[in-house]
């Protein structure tokens, strides 16, 4: 759909915004509405408008499917890992207290980290939602 | 020892992206298999914790309760903690050959990971102890199993799961509905909060509307008549393997969530009884019973078959939940244990011997008795314990359901599980004269793996060994029932 001029530039001015707000919500998240899970949703739909606009071969030499599942698998990973480390430092599963030298910047540490994890997982879900639906061989 | 709750729940999800970053597939079965072991390890050691009685909470990330989430182990919780992990490690035992032939070569690791998250789901749906959690564990396990059924050989497989999807996100939405009004109302979604909040108010009729709805959510899921139509395609056209692996555990799950909910928590029989509800559901099961058994002595397809009897199986635990004496709960509880076995082991021997059959046929069986002596006398003894036959745990289950029956209000029911008992007869003999009765055909026996004959071994020792020792089934299923209508009566 690149010819249509309208599209094309409409899209590359909103992809910055949209991935701007993404981060935003992935950050902000623990102080104000929003979360890892919004934010993935929301990153990957500013890479699937992408995706869809100039053709799915030039998305997927930024991330491709190998990536794209890996990455998920890294999410869940980060989400266990962290909650396992509560564990390994004497608290209950998800207990950020021991992460740092008090506890709120603990807490702090704990959250961003899961947010993350979460973020990745479901962006990449999304994005290999997406994915599967336009490939016909896997 | 304090972590065993979160560790059976949270070390299959660890294995899970491990999984999906190895992809080869003897890799990835060496660590199912290792994980389902330990995780049965787990559970033994929790069941010994909790077995006087005890009651164990863990509270996520160190929150406490009525705002933290939490996890609840307790008896009840560890007796279908035993059976879900049991059963998963005696199908993953058995089922490697079978899996390698029957699924598409490089969706092997993919369906050994949705197994996993598959039995997360169900761990956790029996762990927690928040209603929403339960909600999104039984999402989990629904949406792995969707993958699960699709995967297999025969072509209705996709249909299956599509129909399965379609009908069981509709089960999720009454579920999800009723855990809303419940929150709009009591303000906590904290079991143990909620069954203390419930004690203290008058019920408004919206509460009895939500039960409504979570009883309607909660019997799609499992399958209980006349909402059980999505379980004989899925049980007919899905992975031999994960027929038998869900035939002991994703409607018994669905039983935990009706005894722990409405039982346990919510204490929803008076609200029942005020609207004469408890007689409509009786009567229900009661024709679910007489149906299904009909059906099942009318089908061709063994599979099919065995899917209409754990409907009316099904049925006679809904019979027994309803009437509600302290001995019915025991009945119900001990024919959820035993009826698990017996149906997994039925679908096992057929899981072994018919690898590459789409649909297995009652002729198909014939002559088997001579080609695989071992295997269809275990069939014989299964489906012997299925209709009831003494030495076997059918019976005491069913000994259990038709006296405790008989000294309740509605002992004229215990004439229809009688009957009903006698009707499975006629299907079992069916198979029994095809497999010892009928001429063998010129099929050659293919030698059957020793570690598939250990798990087919276990399930048959088993129904044989509760048959006559009746301490594990029994002494538990009082101990729970006890505490639970201690409950009620508060």
């Amino acid at each position: 759909m690149k010819d249509y001029i309208i599209l094309r530039i409409i899209t590359k001015l909103t992809i910055p915004l949209i991935l701007l707000f993404g981060l935003y919500v992935q950050f902000h998240g623990d102080y104000s509405a929003g979360g890892g899970f919004q934010a993935g949703v929301i990153l990957a739909s500013g890479f699937i408008l992408y995706n869809i606009i100039f053709g799915i071969d030039v998305g997927k030499a930024v991330l491709s499917q190998r990536m794209s599942k890996i990455l998920m698998g890294i999410g869940v990973l980060l989400f266990v890992g962290v909650g396992i480390m509560g564990i390994i430092l004497g608290g209950n599963f998800l207990e950020y207290n021991s992460f740092s030298f008090d506890s709120t910047s603990g807490q702090m540490i704990g959250i961003f980290l899961i947010e993350i994890g979460v973020g990745l997982t479901v962006g990449n879900v999304m994005i290999l939602v997406f994915y599967a639906f336009n490939n016909e061989e896997s | 020892m304090s972590q065993l709750p979160i560790l059976i729940i949270v070390l299959p999800l660890l294995m899970v992206p491990i999984c999906l970053f190895i992809k080869e597939k003897n890799y990835v079965y060496l660590l199912t298999l290792t994980i389902s072991s330990v995780n049965l390890i787990l559970v033994c050691f929790l069941f010994y914790e909790v077995h006087l009685g005890k009651t164990i909470f863990y509270e996520l990330g160190g929150w406490q309760a009525p705002i933290g989430i939490r996890l609840q182990a307790d008896l009840l919780s560890c007796y279908f903690l035993l059976l879900i992990n049991f059963m998963s490690f005696i199908c993953i035992l058995s089922g490697k050959e079978i899996i390698t032939k029957e699924i598409h070569p490089q969706n092997v690791y993919l369906f050994y990971i949705a197994w996993l998250l598959c039995n997360v789901g169900f761990s956790g749906i029996i762990l927690t102890n928040d209603i929403f959690n339960l909600f999104v564990f039984l999402e989990i396990s629904s949406l792995s199993s969707y993958f699960l059924i699709s995967q297999g050989m025969h072509k209705g497989s996709n249909i299956a799961a599509l129909q399965y999807l379609f009908i069981g996100s509709i089960g999720a939405v009454f579920i999800l509905l009723g855990i809303a009004v419940i929150y709009a109302h009591l303000g906590t979604l904290n079991m143990t909060d909620m069954s203390e909040k419930f004690l203290q108010i008058e019920i408004p009729k919206s509460l009895i509307f939500s039960i409504g709805l979570l009883i309607t959510g909660i019997a799609i899921k499992s399958a209980i008549f006349p909402l059980h139509t999505w379980l004989v395609r899925t049980y007919a056209y899905s992975p031999s393997v994960i027929v038998a692996y869900f035939a002991g555990t994703s409607t018994k799950v669905g039983i935990y969530i009706l005894v722990r909910v409405f039982l346990d928590i919510l204490n929803a029989i008076n609200p029942l009884e005020q609207y004469s509800l408890i007689e409509f559901i009786l009567f229900i099961s009661l024709v679910g019973a007489l149906l299904s058994t009909t059906y099942a002595i009318k089908q061709t397809d063994v599979k099919k078959m065995l899917a209409f009897s754990s409907v009316a199986q099904l049925s006679y635990i809904i019979i027994a939940l309803m009437v509600l004496t302290n001995d019915s709960l025991v009945a119900s509880l001990i024919h959820i244990f035993n009826h698990s076995i017996i149906k997994t082991g039925l679908f096992l021997v057929i899981a072994i011997i018919f690898v590459t059959n789409q649909q297995v046929k009652t002729t198909d069986l014939s002559g088997l008795g001579k080609k695989y002596p071992y295997m269809m006398s275990a069939f014989v003894i299964l489906s012997f314990g299925l209709i009831g036959v003494p030495l076997t745990s059918g019976f005491i289950s069913k000994w259990y359901l038709v006296t405790s029956i008989l000294e309740s209000d509605f002992w004229y029911l215990s004439i229809i599980v009688l009957i009903t008992s006698f009707m499975t007869l006629f299907y079992v003999w069916k198979l029994i004269e095809k497999i010892y009765f009928s001429q063998a055909e010129n099929i050659k026996a293919e030698p059957v793996l020793t570690h598939q004959g250990i798990g087919v071994f276990v399930l048959t020792a088993l129904t044989l060994y509760l048959g006559l020792d009746t301490t594990l089934t029994v002494g538990i299923s009082e101990d729970i029932s006890y505490m639970i209508m201690q409950g009620i009566n508060k």
